[in-house]
This record gives C-alpha cells, sequence and structure tokens, in this order.
C-alpha cells in the first residue's frame, strides 16, 4: 500500500508562468499558514493593504493563484520605509485529492483564509470493527 | 598560514555589529526618526505632508480592538495582539506556518513635535493609517514692539 499525501504544495517556476504584465512591477510573496483538518485544508494568507476588490483568487488546471494589489497611497513625501507595499503573488499546486471546485474564501483584516475540502474519496472513512 | 589573533578580534567586532543593527531592515532611520530600539513589529513607514506627517503600520489579521495607539510629546506607541485565526475545531496537522502572532509593542521618536489632541487613525485592509497635524509652531508671530 502507499501511503499517498494530500497536499498544497507550492508550485516551481517551471509549471506557472510568474504574472506577466508588461511592467517591471514588483510582487511580493505573502506569508502563509496551510493546516490540514479532517475534511479539508485552510490557508491563511497575511494580505495587508489589499482591499477585497484588488484580490483575485483562481483555481486552474489545480494550482491555486492568489494575486493581489495594494494600492500606495498615503499622502505626502516619503521619510521613512521599512515596507514598500507591492503587490502579491503566490502559486500553490493542490493536489488531486481537493476538491478544487469547492474553495471558499475569506477576506478579513487583511487576511485571506481559503477552505479547500478534501475530495469525497480522500476523507478518511471510519471502518466498523465487528466482533464475532 | 596561521590566523593573527587579531582577526579573530575583528570577527568578534563584525558580529556585534551585525547583533547590533539587527532590526533594522531597510535603510537606517532618517534624521529625526530615532528608533528608540524598542520592538520591531510592526513594520511602518512615515510620510510628511505640508500639515502632518503619517504614520503607516502593517498589521494584518490584528483586530482593531486590540490596538493601543498613544502619542505623548514626540513618542508614538503602539501595541496590540495577532491572535490565531482558528475559529472551529484545533489545526490537526500544520503544513506551513509562516505568519507571526502574539503581543506586540512598538515606540518610535516622531521627527517633530505633533498636535496630540488631534491625532486621528484608521485602520482598513489590515492597515492602520495615522494622521499627526503638526504644531503650527512654524508660522512667525507677530510681536507688537511697544516704543517708549
Amino acid at each position: 500500500m502507499n501511503e499517498s499525501n494530500v497536499s498544497v504544495a507550492e508550485t516551481t517556476q517551471a509549471t506557472t508562468a510568474a504574472p506577466t504584465n508588461g511592467h517591471a512591477e514588483q510582487y511580493m510573496s505573502p506569508p502563509v499558514d496551510i493546516h490540514e483538518t479532517a475534511d479539508g485544508f485552510v490557508l491563511v494568507a497575511d494580505l495587508p493593504g489589499v482591499p477585497q476588490d484588488n484580490l483575485q483568487v483562481s483555481v486552474t488546471n489545480n494550482v491555486l493563484t492568489v494575486r493581489g494589489h495594494a494600492p500606495q497611497n498615503l499622502p505626502g513625501k516619503a521619510r521613512y520605509q521599512e515596507f514598500q507595499l507591492a503587490s502579491v503573488f503566490r502559486q500553490f499546486r493542490l493536489h488531486n485529492a481537493l476538491d478544487a471546485d469547492q474553495v471558499d474564501a475569506e477576506l478579513k483584516n487583511g487576511v485571506l483564509q481559503l477552505r479547500i475540502p478534501k475530495a469525497k474519496a480522500a476523507v478518511a472513512r471510519q471502518i466498523e470493527i465487528k466482533v464475532a | 598560514m596561521i590566523k593573527a589573533p587579531v582577526w579573530n578580534d575583528i570577527e568578534t567586532l563584525w558580529h556585534e555589529m551585525d547583533k547590533a543593527f539587527t532590526g533594522l531592515r531597510f535603510t537606517p532611520p532618517v534624521a529625526g526618526l530615532v528608533d528608540q530600539a524598542f520592538g520591531s513589529y510592526p513594520s511602518i513607514r512615515l510620510h510628511e505632508g505640508p500639515d502632518a506627517l503619517y504614520v503607516e503600520a502593517m498589521v494584518p489579521g490584528v483586530d482593531p480592538e486590540t490596538l493601543e495607539l498613544s502619542v505623548v510629546r514626540r513618542t508614538l506607541t503602539l501595541a496590540g495582539e495577532k491572535r490565531p485565526l482558528h475559529t472551529d475545531a484545533e489545526p490537526k496537522v500544520f503544513h506551513r506556518k509562516e505568519r507571526s502572532e502574539g503581543r506586540f509593542e512598538r515606540r518610535f521618536t516622531l521627527p517633530m513635535e505633533v498636535d496630540t489632541d488631534k491625532v486621528g487613525a484608521e485602520y482598513a485592509d489590515g492597515m492602520l493609517r495615522v494622521t499627526l497635524p503638526k504644531l503650527g509652531q512654524d508660522t512667525p508671530k507677530p510681536i507688537s514692539i511697544r516704543t517708549a
């Protein structure tokens, strides 16, 4: 029997093209937490400064793409900066055993939470043991 | 070749310098914005307009209710807590853990005195923006001169 991991692996550059928009725009890879529950995966990403209208979450060929744009609209002249708001872009390859059609997304206080359920066949089924 | 002890000293010094500057991420603070080396989270940026200073802090996932902001003279203090988001059952297995959480406090010095009574703050999309109106001390006050 083969022990297979149902996982949300990050894609490599080879499988997916980096965003091409003709501009030399800087993209930042947002930090994420991924944890597994009994019936799926939960992906949490920090996307500070990205309003809902500027956020796109999509799944194509089992590749989950999170892409967002944070507008730079602080008035005045920059005096000191520890960060620059950039566009965010990150991709993950979803395992076949995840149900990519049922991804649920929620954005609150600059944090995106994605719930990706396992396909029915991949959810562990409790097998009742009969006593003879 | 035998390593002269002086090189060891230089190496130690180099290491000490690195340690001293840990926490400074981009460029050293500009003159006037002297970080008192109290806390390094959240990341901030400071802009200056003709009438006000604008401070923006990156605080994604921080409940605005937990944010505490205060300005005493030129010192701005920002404290709060970033709590985990797990609303339902406890996570079974973590596959990635890149985000941080916990209580934070950061203090830094503003480049000039501001009108502490008129400081405004708003929170949106995980960003806190603080508007600090400058004190109108730069406009010259005409002083009448009495003649004897």
